[in-house]
């Protein structure tokens, strides 16, 4: 039996990894992520839940939560009352996340109050649903975003199994993971320095919805002097005689665009601070180096890339989890030339369902360049009744490439063992 | 006749605005009048260059617009200030945009023009800047140049953070004196180089945003009576962060406002905003950190490194002031005391006012001046820095008070390098002057250009504009090999503009300055990746004209050879930076046009 073998399930647009680290009686199991996106959930998280049950036997070292998104937490809420018959070692979680991180908290408050002000402006004053394609992306961003409160509190309280709780900051390193013997685990991500803090705040370009619960249709700011502009209007035609300036039809509409431009896109750019939130992780193991970074996009990439000595981690890495479902920017160029020439085994959880720009292509196949076979490993190659594959891949499972030395293919998981 | 003889038209309107925004409240410091061109005014106020159009987009209504021309309005040099009258309101921005066009038009000596309008010729308000005082609730003012509009966004202020604010309270970016001036610069900007709003690096964004800075910041140096607060309180030093309590406070700290001391005003920028935002400060600030050359290459973001160009301007700014006001002080302190805030003799006080304001004005000149000198395309700092120079000694060929030494000195020590110099001393700066080609070939001369220019200057009419622009187009042609033009691409005529300088013997020259632009459509952001797509890259002259009809300066961007390769990569790594780091990368496809436009980058104030 190898020493370690990564197990990832296929949640659907969702990341769930099971690590087993040793052998025999040393056998431990760490978890990292578990989660499903509400409009990209395939029907396949119990199974997986059965499936933890039965090969951890409840035993888990350590469970790793890279960040708050649905789709890597879900689990934990939906789950809560299940993991809390667990033996639990230890919760990893961002500093991000830390109730008694002052900075952090203040972060959250105002984080979570724009969630909900977001939603009922796109809702309730724009009228957007999913079915209309100009907000489609916001509104499933910003659904993954949201009600993920009950798996927070559950993790932050170790699901009450007495397990302990650890936040971590990127620059931090531990030689001792529980009672997994020789594992060692260095956190290059996120880092706690101002400017990425600055950086974590809602774009600057788009504050408009700063106030809780303020929406367009409820602020005048001159309700005594509104003129509507109808025709049927005295006070309106009176105006225009006495000259007031008007807009062409035009320029109102154009007006108007403008004015709820920024709420669909401030939807994307709060999922991208949230990603950027996310725990990137260097495990060292029997001279293996895998590494997990989340859902790290650019911003936290930049955070630590671009040294001598993250040029050289890069080049030792032997297992590596693709980050943020594959797609565009959030494994940056310098980071995939980084990489060792060959022989990487890549794992990337990810469907094309509810986003069709994901995973990117050119990404993927850049990557290729540096895997074990030239094959990078999609979650969805493994077939489940009804469940989205990408139009663009090969959708006969025959027609996939063959899963390279060391991959091997389960009922809703693929595992590979060095 | 017994008739009286008949009055013209009063020079100046007299209009009363905030000095800084309704934050700093009712006091003396913060109310002022301002002087801007008078002109026959319709309600709005609509004039000839602007048209104050009060429609609110979030509400779908309009606001009454002003008559600035009223009785009751004229007699009192406008409507007072108030937040809760959009009248006002209509007429602050009216007020503050007209003074931002004629400190622009004293410097440059010409009518500030817009850029072309793209809507229909019948459209109302067609060729005029539209300003909307309270267009939607957003907490932002922008300039849109597809709507040829400053757009002006009102909030509420955090309900958690709102500092000065209440929590709550609507906030208007149309009472943000700084807001007004920074908008109106990129609109005025955007007209007199078009092509300084295309994503062709770095600095060129930055530069937009750190130029409407400065013209904003120096405008407040202009004000003598929040100047005069500034310097009691300072101590003379005009340039220091804080301003001295008024009073001194007891053991126990202090208890009244006097006794507290606060930001200095003068140096920042939207402080209302910042705070409503829940910054506890100002949105930005003149002085940024220490210099530090190796800064800027780490900048990227639009916003934080046009600061650095704001930071240099305004080193060399109070540099010059010290040096300027250092006999001043001399005599006032002859035993070399320390000056005490708010003991400042009135008379000493005064005359620091004065002489900080003139130097603010005339360094304020020198800045918009130089964009005359500045290429059509892909500007960069290093650029500017020359332009700075070049026209500066145009003007005054010697450099008493030291405005381009500190200029230079403060470039340099925040690591602006200008491409291809090989020292920092004013003639290496300096554009090299126009030397022609080998002897053998003819030079181009453009003495017909000032014939039509001077027709068409005669009668304005379109007959005569078109004729001005053939000919510049025409001499373009017959001299591309003279001029470095590539014989690739087409060139456009953009702009001809005539330069007027009153020299240092008090003599009139004029000058012509035009821009000649080629364009190469559908170059390949990676051409690896078609997926990534493509861009518009362009090159061009800018050509300083004398009298004689002889060529100054040719302020080239080949947009071929070497260097128009060089360029055209830099562009690409550009592009291809800003697409990796662009913030909806996995949801929303990068469009350079689209996210690297006017709207997204210069969206954010």
């Amino acid at each position: 039996m190898s020493e370690i073998r990564v197990r990832m399930y296929r949640t659907g647009f969702g990341d769930c990894f099971l690590i087993r680290f040793g052998k025999g009686l040393e056998t431990r199991y760490m978890l990292i992520d578990f989660g499903a996106h509400m409009h990209g959930d395939i029907g396949t998280m119990c199974q997986i839940m059965e499936d933890i049950e039965k090969t951890t036997r409840s035993k888990l070292e350590v469970i790793v939560a890279t960040h708050q998104h649905r789709d890597h937490i879900s689990g934990f809420g939906q789950f809560a009352d299940r993991f809390a018959k667990f033996k639990i070692g230890e919760v990893w979680l961002p500093w991000t996340d830390d109730p008694n991180d002052e900075r952090a908290r203040s972060f959250r408050t105002k984080q979570l109050a724009l969630y909900d002000a977001l939603d009922t402006h796109l809702r309730v004053g724009l009228k957007a649903t999913e079915a209309d394609q100009k907000y489609t992306a916001a509104l499933d961003a910003l659904a993954n975003l949201r009600g993920n409160e009950a798996a927070v509190t559950e993790l932050q309280r170790g699901f009450g199994t007495g397990a302990s709780v650890h936040y971590f900051e990127g620059g931090q390193s531990i030689t001792k993971v529980g009672r997994i013997a020789g594992l060692s685990a260095e956190f290059l991500a996120p880092p706690k320095d101002s400017s990425f803090l600055s950086r974590m705040n809602p774009p600057a370009d788009q504050h408009f919805l700063t106030a809780p619960g303020v929406r367009a249709d409820d602020v005048h700011p001159f309700p005594k002097l509104e003129i509507k502009a109808v025709p049927t209007d005295p006070d309106y035609s009176a105006i225009l005689e006495e000259g007031q300036p008007i807009l062409a039809p035009k320029a109102i509409k154009a007006l108007e665009g403008m004015a709820d431009f920024s709420a669909d896109r401030l939807a994307l750019a709060l999922d991208n601070v949230r990603n950027n939130t996310s725990l990137v992780i260097l495990f060292r193991y029997q001279g293996k180096v895998l590494l997990f970074p989340g859902d790290a996009q650019w911003g936290n990439w930049q955070s630590w890339i671009g040294t001598d000595r993250a040029n050289e981690i890069l080049k030792e890495v032997d297992f590596l989890k693709v980050a943020h479902h594959g797609s565009e920017n959030a494994t940056p160029v310098e980071v995939v030339q980084a990489l060792k020439a060959a022989g990487l085994a890549v794992m990337v959880p990810t469907q094309t369902k509810p986003f069709p720009t994901i995973p990117r292509k050119p990404l993927l196949e850049a990557l290729e360049k540096h895997c074990l076979d030239n094959v990078a490993v999609r979650s969805d190659w493994i077939g489940v009744q009804g469940a989205p594959t990408d139009p663009g891949a090969p959708t006969n499972p025959a027609a996939q490439p063959p899963l390279p030395p060391g991959f091997s293919l389960g009922p809703v998981w693929i595992d590979f063992s060095f | 006749m017994p008739r009286a003889k008949r009055l013209s038209d009063p020079p100046d309107r007299i209009l009363r605005v905030y000095a800084f925004d309704p934050s700093r409240g009712a006091r003396l410091e913060n109310h002022l009048t301002i002087r801007v061109p008078y002109e026959k005014l319709k309600k709005g106020p609509v004039g000839k260059k602007v048209a104050v159009i009060d429609y609110d987009a979030s509400n779908s209504c309009y606001y009454e617009g002003v008559d600035l021309d009223a009785t009751s309005v004229l007699g009192q040099n406008g409507l007072a200030p108030s937040e809760s009258d959009p009248q006002f309101h209509q007429q602050m921005v009216y007020a503050v945009v007209m003074d931002t066009i004629r400190r622009f038009e004293l410097a440059l000596g010409r009518p500030v023009r817009w850029r072309g309008d793209s809507s229909s010729v019948n459209a109302p308000f067609h060729g005029l800047l539209k300003v909307h005082p309270h267009a939607m609730l957003e907490a932002n003012a922008f300039y849109d140049p597809a709507q040829h509009a400053l757009v002006f966004g009102y909030f509420r202020a955090s309900e958690v953070d709102a500092g000065v604010n209440l929590p709550g309270q609507l906030v208007f970016t149309c009472l943000s004196h700084d807001i007004i001036v920074h908008e109106s610069t990129h609109a005025i900007l955007d007209g007199i180089r078009g092509h300084f709003s295309d994503p062709t690096g770095p600095d060129a964004a930055a530069f937009h945003e750190g130029f409407a800075d400065i013209v904003a910041l120096l405008q407040h140096f202009s004000f003598k009576d929040s100047l005069l607060e500034t310097i009691q309180r300072t101590g003379g030093l005009i340039h220091r962060k804080q301003l001295a309590p008024t009073a001194r406070a007891q053991d126990g700290g202090p208890v009244i406002q006097a006794e507290i001391g606060e930001d200095n005003p003068i140096v920042d920028l939207a402080r209302q905003f910042g705070e409503a935002m829940g910054r506890r400060k100002a949105l930005r600030s003149a002085l940024g950190t220490p210099p530090d050359p190796r800064v800027l290459e780490r900048t990227i973001e639009p916003h934080e490194r046009g600061a650095i160009l704001v930071a240099a301007v305004f080193d060399a700014f109070f540099t010059v002031y010290i040096n300027r006001t250092r006999d001043l002080i001399r005599m006032a302190y002859p035993d070399g005391r320390e000056i005490v805030p708010n003991f400042l003799h009135a008379d000493l006080a005064n005359r620091l006012a004065e002489e900080a304001a003139k130097t603010a004005s005339r360094l304020q000149s020198i800045c918009l001046r130089a964009l005359d000198y500045c290429p059509p395309v892909d500007i960069t700092f290093g650029d500017y820095l020359r332009a700075l120079v070049t026209s500066d000694r145009e003007a005054s060929s010697d450099d008493a008070a030291g405005y381009r030494a500190a200029l230079i000195n403060a470039f340099r020590a925040r690591g602006v390098r200008p491409q291809g110099v090989l020292s920092y001393n004013e003639e290496a700066l300096s554009w090299d002057p126009y030397e022609g080609v080998a002897a053998t070939t003819e030079n181009p001369n453009f003495s017909k250009l000032w014939k039509d220019l001077n027709a068409y200057e005669d009668e304005p009419n379109l007959r005569y504009e078109q004729q001005l622009y053939e000919r510049l187009w025409g001499k373009a042609e017959s001299f591309r090999l003279a001029l470095g033009l590539s014989s690739k691409f087409p060139v456009d005529a953009k702009s001809i503009n005539p330069l007027h300088r009153v020299q240092t013997d008090g003599s009139l020259r004029r000058q012509i300055v035009a821009e000649l632009v080629q364009k190469e459509d559908r170059v390949a952001i990676d051409p690896t990746d078609a997926a990534a797509g493509t861009f518009t890259f362009r090159g061009g002259n800018t050509l300083i004209i004398n009298r004689q009809g002889e060529l100054r300066f040719s302020i080239a961007k080949p947009i071929e050879g070497p260097s128009g390769d060089e360029r055209r990569e830099r562009q690409r790594a550009h592009l291809r930076q800003m697409a990796a780091s662009f913030s909806l990368a996995p949801y929303v496809a990068f469009d350079p046009v689209h996210d690297l436009g006017f709207r997204a980058v210069h969206r954010g104030f």
